[in-house]
């Protein structure tokens, strides 16, 4: 894209995790066995009500202060008018005139920010299933709440875009509001791209259907390169809505734009004002847990190494255990070393989740006060760890128990660790001469002589002595 | 007496997915339009300094708290569907995305 610049607004949608859909108090729950979870409201039937579930007006007010939006105080709903099979009342209602959040923004790594122009809450329709010139409704989804998501048209790249939708995402799944599965349809994007060489926004073509973040960013790209060669060749864009083929890489007609206001929205008179109060808000706000880019500074301060915070921010369960100790001694280098490895290959192997094993915070503490301290080695860790995490056992019980010993007779060390340095001249030359390899090879030999009988610590301490003697 | 044009008419029919033929287009050409009339005329009132209304009752909207689970049993559900194939309701015809 050499002369064009790219202009990208994304709208994502997002069911919400409530117990209840948003307008009916039927369950919430998209994997029922088919038209087992629906009632006359989700239906359409002539002459039902709907009310409207105070979860989801929670959540919403939730994901609004999170995205740093402004929540709207007097709300209420608008009907967006169309005929099609997944939504038989003939409308869907939505929010129109007051979305529930305004004006916020994600910032992404670079500092840029992206606006949210607003977040607004619908209800979702039923799932179609097209097949043999027929389609089958399951309306299991009628009903489900929805967050929409809108962007401005901020992002200019198809880089941008990936970051964006990945924050987001992993908003929302810190706030326990989704569970934003794209390949299941609980987070849905519909991305807006346009090219110009000018200030002025391009011709907006509607990208819509695509299954993943991955699958956006290549979408993005192709667009912005039809778009250019349409006008390269002196041709121009008609407002479309297209969908993209990621085995051919190319985007696909599905139509052309319908004027907007075809939906001939109007007021939703079966549901009365819906009014927010400051208190409601500043209690939601007090529920408002640590997001993720203010975890991702409080680890790195704590000495965790980058590559390892991302795998931890990518674990909640992993970051949310980690943060009881915030304002601890703790080693969180040597924890998330501990967490992401010996405990995470325990996990993998038994077959468990992290919750599962109920792990005391205090013994967590004093098994990586141990390890930072050298008190015990990872290879003796790698040793007990299974019955550090199934019993009550302390450290030294089950060392005990296992017949190993942390030997503290130093004169014994100094006698293993002279009979390593006269069996490893070279290694010693080597030492002296700079070689920090060296040093860790006369660890290792000391340690295998050793049967690791002796802390890291005095290993390395008494080797360093001996040496520079 | 005023009417509408044809391709209003069409355009209106299209988005209620309804085929009429060349004499309903007449027809409603002056039906549409004599309902577009009356609408313009309570558009035409001055209400700039009015709140705006969204219903005729006052009524405080009523939240429902997470509990129940007030659904209708599958065959209720399909009971009144002109064509289903349990657990399916369906509809014919291709439809676009």
């Amino acid at each position: 894209m050499s002369n064009y610049k790219i202009t990208v607004g994304i709208e994502v949608h997002v069911e919400l995790k409530t117990r209840n859909k948003v307008f009916s108090e039927v369950l919430n729950d998209t994997t029922a066995p088919v038209n087992t979870l629906v009632n006359e409201i989700d239906l359409g039937y002539p002459g039902t009500l709907p009310s409207l579930n105070e979860n989801v007006i929670n959540y919403g007010i939730l994901t609004s202060l999170a995205l740093n939006c402004t929540v709207t105080k007097h709300m209420h709903f608008d009907r967006k008018n169309y005929f099609y099979p997944d939504l038989p009342k003939g409308y869907q209602i939505t929010q129109l005139n007051t979305p529930i959040g305004t004006n916020g923004y994600i910032t992404l790594n670079s500092g840029k920010k992206i606006g949210i122009r607003e977040l607004h809450i619908e209800e979702d329709t039923a799932k179609s299933l097209h097949q043999d010139n027929k389609t089958f409704l399951n309306f299991n989804r009628a009903g489900v709440p929805l967050l929409e998501i809108v962007s401005s048209p901020d992002i200019n790249s198809k880089e941008e875009a990936g970051e964006y939708l990945e924050k987001l995402k992993e908003l929302l799944l810190y706030l326990e509001v989704s569970d934003c599965k794209m390949e299941e349809g609980s987070m849905r994007a519909d991305v807006n791209v346009s090219i110009s060489k000018t200030n002025d926004l391009g011709c907006r073509i509607e990208l819509k259907n695509i299954g993943s973040i991955h699958e956006i960013k290549d979408a993005i790209e192709q667009e912005a390169l039809r778009q250019e060669q349409i006008l390269s060749n002196n041709g121009t864009l008609k407002e479309q809505t297209r969908k993209y083929d990621a085995s051919k890489k190319e985007t696909i007609l599905l139509r052309n734009k319908e004027v907007g206001n075809d939906y001939r929205y109007f007021k939703e008179p079966d549901l009365p004002y819906v009014d927010i109060t400051d208190e409601q808000i500043e209690t939601i706000r007090k529920k408002l847990v640590l997001l993720p880019d203010e975890r991702r500074k409080i680890y790195l301060s704590k000495g965790i190494i980058p590559i390892n915070v991302e795998k931890i921010i990518k674990n909640k369960e992993y970051s949310d255990y980690l943060n009881n100790f915030i304002d601890t001694d703790l080693d969180f280098k040597v924890a998330s070393n501990l967490l992401l490895g010996d405990i995470s290959s325990y996990l993998n192997k038994e077959l468990i989740s992290f919750s599962s094993l109920s792990l005391d915070k205090e013994r967590f503490k004093s098994l990586v006060d141990s390890l930072s301290s050298k008190k015990i080695s990872s290879k003796i860790l790698k040793e007990i760890l299974s019955s550090y995490l199934t019993t009550t056992d302390s450290i030294d019980t089950i060392l005990k128990s296992k017949g190993i010993n942390l030997n503290d007779n130093l004169s014994d060390l100094e006698a293993i660790i002279k009979q390593v340095i006269i069996d490893n001249n070279e290694a010693v030359l080597d030492y002296h001469n700079g070689k920090e390899k060296a040093f860790q090879y006369l660890i290792g030999m000391t340690m295998k002589q050793t049967k690791s009988s002796f802390s890291p610590q005095a290993v390395k301490d008494t080797l360093k002595k001996l040496l520079d003697n | 007496m005023e009417k509408l044009t044809k391709e209003e008419v069409l355009h209106v029919a299209d988005l209620a997915r309804l085929k009429l033929d060349e004499n309903e287009i007449e027809d409603y050409a002056y039906k549409l339009k004599a309902i577009m009339d009356s609408i313009s005329l309570i558009n035409s009132i001055e209400v700039t300094d009015n709140e705006m209304t969204i219903s005729p009752s006052t009524a405080k909207i009523s939240l429902f708290k997470e509990q129940e689970n007030k659904t209708i049993s599958k065959a209720d559900a399909l009971k009144n569907a002109p064509n289903k194939i349990d657990p399916y309701i369906y509809v014919g015809g291709s439809i676009d995305e």
